[in-house]
């Protein structure tokens, strides 16, 4: 087994038990930073592959910005109703055991990463920036256009049932009587 | 730049989408309505002629394919939204961003029907489905609505998740999710990998929750039910037929899978018909009824599989089910949108058509019409696409099933006639539906009742197409 396949299987084993806790965590905050653990997992695989800039799109886009919103969206949503939900309350120390220790695999992991970078030890097919732009916007542009009208259409529908016109234009016709 | 021409339906309709968002959003009165409304028109009909002319470019590699049966299944499903921009009045909010999903529902469907990439079917079905909530959920102010929506959105997107997962163990079997390469590596001696086989059934799982075939079918009537009626007759017919339609080429990848498409589908014909027996709201029944159409297009899609890529065979059976999914297009359209002219925002019980002959006669005439199509009986439409799929079914071995299928449809045509019957029936004192009466919708009715009859005993007309 070489060195980056060790590097895979560690945080393969994390990203599932992460990904396992996320699904028994009876804490929503605490959920959430299961699934952080996990996709830093996850990108620490996508590392070992030869796919360092997806590991990094990874760590940005997921774990950076999506799982972060999640984070705001719990922590903000609620505030009024923190103090009366136990299961929204923040995290207790024996429930931040699992998910440090997870963490601390992790950073063991990430070391192991970078003594072999520094070994000069590489999955010898290393994915570019430039093979990404080329895959994507040569070959399978037809797929990136689509996922922005997916996401276009997931925001209109986002806005239009987040308004409350539908609401108000019922009142006014039932004052109206003629709905 | 000729390469990009192949795509034209699907920029010509995302232009459009776009422009009637904005334009929408500008002014909100009746005239501004009105004009989104036809410039909607104006951009199908424009994506309809490319679509004509769009098969003619080269091909090149790509995610979509034009083959004539792609360009025949695009036409239909712009002519479903033409026909639902004709049919259904604006509503009277936030009209912009109706038509703009609708013309992304297109998308979907036109990406589905030419999709020669597994990859590209998931994004189609992911586009057509997003729009597809949000249009169910559109009238949101009502509960029954909301709750549609949010059961649609739940499901599908469990679905959309099997389908995922599926598609990802295919791509580990196969190293690519090209539909070609594919079935090259498939004929290739190399077995199918245990991993390929469990990707093969989460992706007929997740596509039977698209079809809702029967263990998967849970969703259906409570859907159709929320939905307004325009977008539940979508969501039976071209949503169904666009996903059938991504799948035909898909055929070898199930050929050791028979058996459990067999049982999916002999369950789906019985099953649907029997549940629509004991429903009350005419909606529902439809919905069953769609249920057990799709298990009728299943019987086809097995012959399919069963013709192993032979290849008069597989056009003649291919054509079957396209004449299948034209006709039941027409009938289901028609019959939820008869149905959605008496609904008036609350829900619909089948003695609410009591006597409907009487008050509303040409309502009458038009769900019967449609609901004799849906039943399968002469000399509608209905009835030769069954008898051309059932006959192509048999010619492929698979006369037990199409015995099965014909139990089906007998049960089938019991609720149907206790829906005919209400129209006869003197209507019940004290009980008043309104019907809303559109005369552009009177006439684009009209004209698909006599289209459902024209082409049951012209279907020339229809196999023009291919």
């Amino acid at each position: 087994m070489t060195l980056l396949a060790v590097i895979f299987y560690i945080a393969a084993a994390v990203a599932i038990l992460a990904t396992g806790a996320v699904l028994f965590a009876r804490n929503a905050v605490n959920a959430v930073l299961y699934l952080l653990v996990s996709l830093f997992g996850v990108a620490l695989m996508m590392y070992s592959l030869g796919g360092a800039f997806v590991a990094i799109l990874e760590i940005i886009v997921y774990a950076g910005a999506i799982v972060v919103l999640f984070l705001f969206v719990i922590m903000m949503l609620n505030i009024a109703r923190i103090e009366q939900h136990k299961d929204l309350q923040p995290p207790t120390r024996p429930q931040l055991l699992v998910p440090v220790i997870l963490a601390l695999v992790l950073m063991a992991d990430l070391g192991i990463a970078i003594y072999a970078a520094a070994a000069g030890v590489s999955s010898g097919k290393t994915i570019t920036v430039t093979a990404i732009g080329e895959t994507l916007y040569r070959q399978h542009y037809l797929g990136v256009e689509l996922a922005s009208l997916v996401l276009l259409i997931g925001l209109i529908g986002a806005l239009h049932l987040g308004s409350a016109a539908w609401f108000t234009h019922q009142k006014e016709a039932n004052q109206d009587g003629t709905c | 730049m000729t390469e990009y021409l192949r795509y034209l339906p699907d920029l010509l309709l995302g232009i459009g989408g776009t422009t009637t968002l904005l334009l929408g959003a500008w002014r909100e009165d009746k005239a501004g309505r009105d004009f989104v409304r036809w410039l909607t028109l104006v951009f199908l009909a424009l994506a309809g002629a490319a679509a004509f002319y769009a098969a003619l470019f080269p091909q090149g590699v790509s995610w979509i394919v034009w083959t004539p049966l792609a360009k025949a299944f695009s036409l239909v499903f712009i002519s479903v939204g033409i026909w639902v921009v004709l049919c259904e009045p604006p509503p009277p909010l936030r009209a912009g961003e109706w038509y703009a999903l609708l013309q992304f529902a297109i998308i979907g469907m036109l990406v589905l029907a030419r999709s020669s990439n597994l990859a590209a079917l998931f994004l189609g079905i992911e586009t057509l489905s997003l729009a597809l909530y949000v249009l169910v959920a559109f009238r949101y102010a009502t509960r029954t609505a909301i709750r549609g929506g949010a059961l649609y959105l739940v499901l599908a997107s469990f679905a959309s998740a099997f389908l995922g997962f599926g598609l990802a163990l295919i791509y580990t079997a196969y190293g690519t999710l090209d539909v070609t390469r594919i079935m090259q590596i498939q004929e290739s001696p190399t077995m199918l990998t245990f991993l390929g086989h469990v990707g093969v059934g989460l992706f007929l799982v997740g596509a039977g929750f698209k079809l809702a075939a029967v263990p998967f079918h849970m969703w259906a009537p409570d859907v159709y039910e929320a939905a307004p009626s325009v977008v539940s007759g979508i969501i039976a017919s071209a949503s169904k037929g666009a996903t059938l339609a991504a799948l035909l080429p898909l055929v070898f990848l199930f050929t050791s899978h028979t058996t459990t498409l067999y049982v999916i589908t002999v369950i789906t014909v019985i099953a649907g018909n029997l549940l629509g027996l004991l429903e009350q709201r005419p909606k529902r029944i439809l919905a069953y009824s769609s249920i057990a159409h799709v298990g009728y297009l299943l019987v086809g899609y097995l012959a399919l599989v069963s013709a192993r890529g032979e290849s008069t065979q597989t056009s003649h059976i291919q054509e079957a089910i396209f004449f299948y999914v034209v006709g039941y297009t027409l009938a289901a359209l028609g019959a939820f949108a008869v149905l959605g002219q008496l609904e008036d925002g609350r829900t619909l019980y089948l003695r609410d058509l009591r006597g409907l002959l009487k008050r509303h006669p040409l309502a009458a005439w038009l769900l019967m019409v449609f609901v004799v199509s849906l039943a399968g009986i002469p000399p509608t439409v209905g009835f030769l696409s069954k008898f051309y799929l059932f006959l192509e079914a048999v010619k492929a071995g698979h006369v037990g099933l199409v015995l099965w299928a014909l139990g089906g449809s007998a049960i089938g045509v019991f609720y149907y006639t206790r829906i005919l019957a209400q129209l006869f029936m003197s209507a019940t004192e004290g009980v008043e539906v309104k019907v809303q009466r559109d005369r552009l919708r009177d006439v684009v009715l009209t004209a698909t009742a006599c289209l459902t009859i024209l082409w049951g005993m012209t279907p020339h007309f229809v196999f023009a197409l291919l």
